[in-house]
């Protein structure tokens, strides 16, 4: 250990990669062995912050099909380390933490870099798991597989996005990667499934299906992924499955005013865009009166208004139409339009 | 002309005498001192002589003094996690853990590292009077982000007007922190907000560029420079950027360069970027660093362009990397050299393709920039994906992008000078010029038919039956025609009937009619083959 560039953490028995240590490019003869070895099966998991990935990972780990593989993990984490200490006690694996904080650019590859030469070279495990950081694009990872140091070393057995389904049509629009991390996963897990309505699942896996319509869907609660699942999924590089299948678009629009809204346009709006809409939250001034509204799984919830909100100020977020279109689509429902 | 002035009137997009360059310093400093990251990053004395080492050795005609992005979120009571060979990392945000942004001020220039930045700004300003000084600070969006944590993406649906008047106190950080950089000697400020590179660009609009706008107006009200540095994939919020008002705007190796530059250029606004930090400056050798300073001018143009890295440079990068960017920058003659290095010096590198495409499947080499941020680049490729699968499995094709080293050895080993282009069975076949799904289809299967002339002659065959003419040969010569003829195959008959060559056979007269059959194998056209590959051949005649 005290030979490896890594820093040995006092948490865990592992490492911390840091950014700027230099993978390298001496090429031993144990590394030119190393090197006609089999390259070292990868499974990559993505999502959001909150998605549930660390409860995932643990639970994969805790199963024998799994253990038996000698695994290895690596955590890049946004801002906060992820894994369940205790269970990465219990386990004999190796574990990687890389937590750059803010910087996620080209800068942070080398972290990233540093950490699999490693595991290429001195651990060599028998399954590496990459737990990627929330806001990390899939598409930026797998190259650096490539890259010269590691070149060869590893091969991706499955990439899998991780779903929050309670959370995942509130974020797709404000955030880019939740998407593309879908788009370019080879199976989604949709997660805390006990946490949403049904309606809402459905709505969910209706946009799943149509942001990678080749990946297979698995609803789970709480992380409970059966190794099966992963075993059963064939790997797409990632930029050839975002070039055949472009993520729909997915857009939100804002109204902040003061103009009030005729309830009965408003709700024929919400019936046309049918299942192109997925939420609407805020305060709507209707000339009948001013309400709280909340759209969610093809269910429109009214009540009081919110105070600290204009008297119309609310959200949408459709897809499978642009910000514009979206916005004209509303601007219609006011009373002051016609 | 000074550093100072190069670097001025490219950022107003006036005429220079050269490409101004910047290298992006921050912990890389560190390195050149022989001191950590989390040590240099704190101390005004280390800040001072590591960009001191960098400007001489760089030859730098602009630097930032500091560059990390967690200086003003450290003030602001984020908690951060040091580390040896990488600015700090935030790993609390206050606005999650029970304070209020009522709670927050907008910092003091003497607050938390400020003050020792400041500093460090006013000493370098009176020890280079000739560089251009940046003031880096961090934008609206990343120092939201470090202040409330991810909960910004849910809560810019949830709870916008939160979010808006969050943003709405970093503006106010924002503008402070750029005064303060101005007053201590920073011509130029520099907003690096790489979270950006998350949102699309009507999240950009909405959320975003009311922080932005109002300090590029201070800024430049102020009388000093503003530049908007963003990383990551975030083409889509270029030209927002430009709206918010910058003088330039910087982006990394994410963002096509020929992009940018167009955008600009209608906006008025001058750029700058982006050689590529980790598999050029970090992993390559300085002739890589060199042809990648030569490919963003020649890209860039000459007028409104500061030659720099993505972002802030890997505390390990090589400095002779760095070191090899000003001759190419600097010396038209040196660049002319460095060119033809490129081209002809890189054989140590070059691969044995002589015997490429000699498969049995046809190759189809895709040569590229980055078929996901190059635009020709995607056709190219969208192209050839179409029309393999129309080949089963006879076809196989390949992208091989040439931001990575490896594509670049092989682009060169095939002889390819531009892209995009596409090679079949290693031959250059489509130079930057997009297909036609017909033209490609016949140009792949004029491949095919040429392997499958090649197999035939490869496998081609013969019967020579030795024996003067008589009776007998004859019978024999007649049953071989019926054999041949019955089976339809492509097999001649060679008589042999000189008695001075049945000894060539190892025959007797009297030992006639014989029959041979003889298989020829093509081993080797057009070339000398290697003496071992010849002692293989022989052993299979053994």
């Amino acid at each position: 250990m005290s030979d490896s560039p890594l820093r040995e953490t006092p948490r865990w028995r592992g490492h911390v990669a840091e950014a700027g240590q230099r993978p390298d490019r001496n090429v031993s003869p144990e590394r030119a062995r190393d090197a006609q070895r089999a390259p070292i099966p990868v499974l990559l998991i993505t999502g959001f912050l909150g998605a549930g990935k660390t409860t995932l990972l643990n639970h994969l780990l805790a199963q024998p099909a799994v253990q038996s593989q000698r695994p290895a993990l690596l955590i890049n984490e946004f801002g906060s380390l992820g894994v369940d200490g205790a269970l990465a006690r219990k386990g004999e694996w190796e574990v990687y933490e890389i937590n750059k904080g803010s910087l996620f650019c080209s800068c942070a590859q080398t972290s990233l870099l540093t950490a699999l030469g490693d595991a290429a070279q001195r651990v060599r495990p028998g399954l590496l798991i990459i737990e990627a950081t929330g806001v990390s694009e899939t598409r930026d990872i797998e190259p650096l597989f490539d890259a010269r140091p590691i070149s060869g070393a590893f091969r991706v057995l499955a990439n899998l996005a991780l779903i929050d389904a309670a959370a995942f049509t509130r974020l797709a629009a404000y955030l880019r990667p939740a998407v593309s991390q879908a788009a370019a996963a080879d199976g989604l897990v949709l997660n805390k499934t006990d946490l949403a309505p049904a309606a809402d699942l459905d709505c969910v896996e209706r946009l799943l299906r149509q942001i990678n319509p080749r990946a297979p869907v698995v609803r789970v609660q709480r992380g409970a992924l059966a190794w099966d699942f992963i075993a059963g999924l064939a790997h797409t590089r990632p930029s050839e499955a975002l070039a055949t299948a472009p993520p729909p678009t997915i857009a939100a629009a804002s109204f902040n005013t003061d103009r009030p809204v005729d309830r009965q346009r408003f709700l024929e709006v919400i019936h046309n865009l049918g299942a192109s809409l997925l939420r609407l939250k805020g305060n709507i001034l209707f000339t009948s009166g001013p309400c709280f509204a909340e759209y969610a799984g093809q269910e429109l919830v009214q009540g009081p208004p919110l105070k600290d909100r204009g008297p119309t100020a609310f959200t949408v977020i459709a897809h499978g139409l642009e910000r514009p279109a979206l916005q004209a689509c509303f601007e219609a429902a006011f009373a002051s339009s016609v | 002309m000074t550093g100072k002035d190069r670097i001025y009137k490219a950022i107003r997009r006036e005429a220079v005498d050269r490409t101004p360059w910047v290298p992006f310093v921050g912990c890389h400093a560190g390195a050149l001192l022989g001191v950590p990251a989390d040590e240099y990053l704190r101390s005004e004395d280390h800040i001072v002589n590591g960009v001191t080492r960098a400007i001489e050795r760089y030859h730098a005609d602009g630097i930032p003094v500091v560059f990390d992005l967690q200086i003003e979120a450290e003030t602001l009571g984020c908690e951060l996690a040091w580390a040896k060979e990488n600015p700090p990392a935030v790993t609390s945000h206050p606005l999650a853990n029970g304070t209020t942004l009522a709670d927050l001020r907008v910092p003091r220039p003497e607050d938390g590292r400020i003050g020792l930045c400041l500093s460090a700004a006013r000493r370098l300003g009176k020890m280079h009077p000739d560089v251009a000084l940046y003031g880096l600070i961090t934008g609206p969006f990343t120092l939201a982000l470090h202040l409330i944590g991810t909960d910004i993406f849910l809560k810019m649906f949830e709870t916008p007007n939160e979010i808006r008047a969050l943003l709405g106190f970093c503006r106010d950080v924002c503008q402070a922190m750029a005064g303060y950089y101005l007053k201590a000697g920073c011509g130029v400020i520099a907003l690096v907000d790489p979270m950006t590179s998350q949102i699309g660009p009507d999240q950009f609009k909405e959320f975003v560029t009311p922080a932005a706008a109002p300090v590029f107006d201070f800024i430049r009200r102020s009388g000093g420079l503003g530049s908007f540095f963003v990383c990551g994939h975030a083409q889509q919020n270029v030209k927002a950027m430009c709206e918010c008002g910058p003088d330039n705007i910087s982006v990394d190796e994410n963002i096509p360069l020929q992009y940018v530059r167009e955008v600009c250029e209608s906006k008025n606004v001058s750029f700058g970027g982006n050689l590529q930090l980790t598999s050029v400056l970090l992993l390559g050798k300085p002739a890589d660093a060199q042809r990648n300073a030569i490919a963003c001018m020649d890209v860039a143009g000459e007028r409104g362009f500061i030659l720099a890295p993505g972002c802030d440079l890997p505390y390990a990068t090589p400095p002779e990397n760095l070191e090899a960017i000003f001759p190419v920058v600097s010396d038209p003659y040196q660049r002319d050299v460095a060119r033809s290095l490129a081209i002809e010096s890189s054989g140590q590198d070059r691969l044995n393709m002589a015997d490429y495409g000699q498969q049995d499947k046809v190759i189809v080499d895709i040569i590229t920039l980055d078929s996901e941020a190059c635009a020709p680049c995607q056709y190219m490729v969208d192209a050839v994906r179409k029309v393999a699968p129309e080949f089963q499995d006879i076809v196989e094709w390949r992208e091989h992008k040439i931001k990575y080293r490896e594509s670049l050895v092989f682009m060169a080993s095939l002889m390819v000078r531009n892209i995009p282009t596409i090679c079949i069975d290693g031959q250059i076949t489509f130079v930057s010029r997009i297909p036609p799904r017909d033209e490609l289809v016949a140009a792949i299967q004029k491949r095919i038919n040429e392997k499958f002339r090649m197999g035939i002659l490869q496998r081609q065959g013969a019967i020579h039956l030795v024996g003067e003419d008589s009776p007998a040969t004859e019978a024999v010569h007649e049953v071989l025609q019926r054999a041949v003829k019955e089976l339809g195959a492509d097999v001649p008959i060679r008589r042999v009937r000189d008695e001075k060559r049945f000894k060539d056979y190892g025959l007797l007269k009297s030992q006639t009619p014989a029959v041979y059959t003889v298989k020829y194998r093509l081993r080797s056209r057009g070339k000398t083959p290697e003496i071992a590959a010849v002692k293989e051949w022989v052993k299979d005649l053994l």
